[in-house]
């Protein structure tokens, strides 16, 4: 069971890292992205 | 027992939203001018917008599938696998390894590398064995999103199969016109509105599962149920009674090789402006790799939980004579959970996400089809831009009704993640080593690379394992020994495909004539 704890432990820091990453990077990737897709636009309307 | 929050006010916001997004793509698709801008968005992607893409095309309903099936089943132990992803990524996108040549390269699909740095049969055996394991592997995704849709909405019940093969026919009937219609300009703008709903609707869902006690879901108690019932086991993924070392390993392969090497995700790295921003891209895309698999699997952990203690559904799923399968509990615990309104919205943001993993998937795999296979055999070096658009649509509806088939047909397994890696490495364990040794062994030679593309085949054996389990158990009344499994046997085939790389490159090296300029590639 002390295996089993110590487990418990891992997979929790695991997901608080692994959630809190992923929360920061929906938080800059957001405004970033929308953009980018302004200026792909852009540049695809100066294309062929 | 099968009835849920969803109710008319959700089926509209799911049409309205649906409708929106099929809109956006035929909008985007106004700008799209030639093949290029078809196949691969014109390459101009910034590092924001690729992340996003690159991270909107796995977070898919089928990925949240596949995660919560095995999550419910092995309990927090399948966390080893997002782990590992999340890892494979840091490491990728800091080096550089692989996916750095490959981008300077400018290709515009993968199998193209075998032609440039071995022989045009190198690259059209790959496009063909490309073609082979990714339609393979994407043969259950129709029927994994149909058992959302039947079991979230409150569909399930005692016609359920029958509601799951119509709905299968329904999706991909929707998924051809959506990807016909589109390209990967439209993929890169619908990836990125999937990235932004997703992204919220998978907190949502976490927040529910980790947020309502009146149905025995919270952390503490989620933890308590799973120790009760299945022990160490449920947390230690190297456990005798949870994956073993092999399955571990075996991950590990998987996840490297497919990353370098599955066009879906990988074609990504070709798409990017320049070669730094495929880096940036990879090491920032991590934790978006770690969470489409984690966020599900807890749902899957939270779903067993809430099944556990509901003794109508403790039968269903549990009892003795157990009808449920682990692909029905998860859509049934969110559909029960998630209150009205807000349900609509996440069923019509994975119903898209379902749509823009399957425009990613077929336009990837139908692009290999026309670049790799039909523009080689011609003779061409390349193909016109209307022949290239027509082939890769012909292409499209094709493997479209192959999915039907397969998908009615062929029984959902109760690990869908161990049939994809199986098909997967149909691919990765020939490709991979060709690829990789390719680039990183001067001495690596063309019939090298097509012996460990041959040798990958060897991996389809896999997928007949567990039926040879079955029969062999009925005859002889006891199971076959422990190492024989999909894992372990893809395991060897990938050992297999190294030593006939090696072999092939050594006692049929190329002419000098041939590998001239090529071992720069």
């Amino acid at each position: 069971m002390i295996l089993a704890t110590a487990w418990i432990k891992f997979w929790e820091s695991v997901l608080i890292v692994g959630f809190g990453s992923f929360a920061l990077l929906v938080l800059i990737v957001i405004p970033m992205g929308a953009r980018d897709i302004l200026r792909l636009f852009k540049k695809l309307n100066g294309n062929s | 027992m099968f009835e849920t929050q969803f109710t008319n006010l959700d089926w509209v916001i799911v049409i309205v939203y649906l409708s929106g997004t099929a809109l956006m793509g035929m909008y985007v698709n106004k700008y799209v001018h030639n093949a290029s801008d078809y196949l691969v968005g014109g390459r101009s992607a910034g590092t924001a917008l690729s992340i996003a893409s690159f991270i909107g095309t796995g977070l898919g309903l089928v990925t949240l599938m596949y995660a919560s099936m095995d999550g419910f089943t092995k309990g927090f132990s399948f966390l080893v696998v997002p782990l590992i992803a999340f890892v494979v990524y840091l490491i990728l996108g800091s080096s550089g390894f692989a996916i750095k040549r490959l981008r300077e390269l400018k290709l515009t699909t993968l199998p193209e590398y075998f032609e440039v740095r071995f022989s045009r049969q190198a690259r059209i055996t790959s496009g063909l064995i490309a073609v082979l394991a990714g339609v393979l592997n994407m043969g259950l995704f129709p029927k994994m999103g149909a058992t959302f849709i039947t079991y979230a909405t409150g569909l399930g019940g005692e016609d359920a199969e029958l509601t799951v093969n119509i709905i299968t026919s329904l999706l991909i009937l929707l998924v051809l016109v959506y990807t016909v219609l589109g390209g990967m300009v439209a993929v890169l703008v619908t990836d990125y509105i999937q990235f932004v709903v997703l992204s919220l609707g998978l907190g949502l869902g976490l927040w529910f599962c980790l947020n309502s006690p009146a149905h025995h879901l919270d952390w503490e108690s989620m933890v308590s149920t799973w120790q009760s019932s299945k022990g160490e086991a449920a947390f230690n993924p190297v456990h005798e009674n949870s994956y073993g070392w092999t399955y571990v390993i075996w991950q590990v392969l998987i996840v490297f090789t497919a990353s370098i090497c599955w066009a879906p995700e990988a074609t990504r790295a070709l798409t990017t402006q320049d070669s730094g921003t495929t880096k940036r891209t990879f090491f920032f895309g991590a934790p978006g790799f770690f969470v489409r698999m984690a966020i599900p699997a807890v749902w899957g952990i939270a779903a067993y939980t809430f099944v556990f203690h509901n003794p109508e559904l403790h039968d269903f799923f549990l009892g003795e004579n157990a009808q449920g399968h682990p692909s029905q509990a998860m859509p049934l615990l969110l559909g029960k959970i998630i209150p009205t309104g807000f349900l609509g919205l996440l069923v019509a943001g994975l119903l898209a996400a379902f749509m823009s993993t399957h425009d990613s998937y077929l336009l990837s795999w139908a692009s290999i089809i026309s670049q790799d296979i039909i523009a080689p055999l011609k003779g061409v070096k390349k193909l016109t831009d209307q022949q290239s658009i027509l082939y890769t649509r012909i292409s499209v509806v094709l493997i479209g009704i192959f999915l039907l088939v397969w998908g009615i047909w062929y029984e959902l397994p109760d690990s869908v993640w161990t049939y994809m890696s199986i098909t997967g490495m149909v691919y990765l364990s020939g490709s991979a080593t060709a690829l990789i040794g390719g680039m990183y062994w001067k001495k690596a030679s063309t019939v090298g690379a097509l012996w460990a593309m041959y040798g990958g085949l060897l991996a389809i054996s896999g997928l007949f394992v567990e039926g040879i389990q079955n029969w062999y158990q009925e005859k002889y009344g006891k199971s076959i020994e422990g190492w024989f499994n999909g894992p372990s046997l893809t395991l060897v085939v990938f050992g297999v495909c190294i030593l006939l790389f090696i072999a092939g490159s050594v006692m049929h090296p190329d002419t000098d004539s041939m590998s001239g300029h090529k071992e720069d590639a």
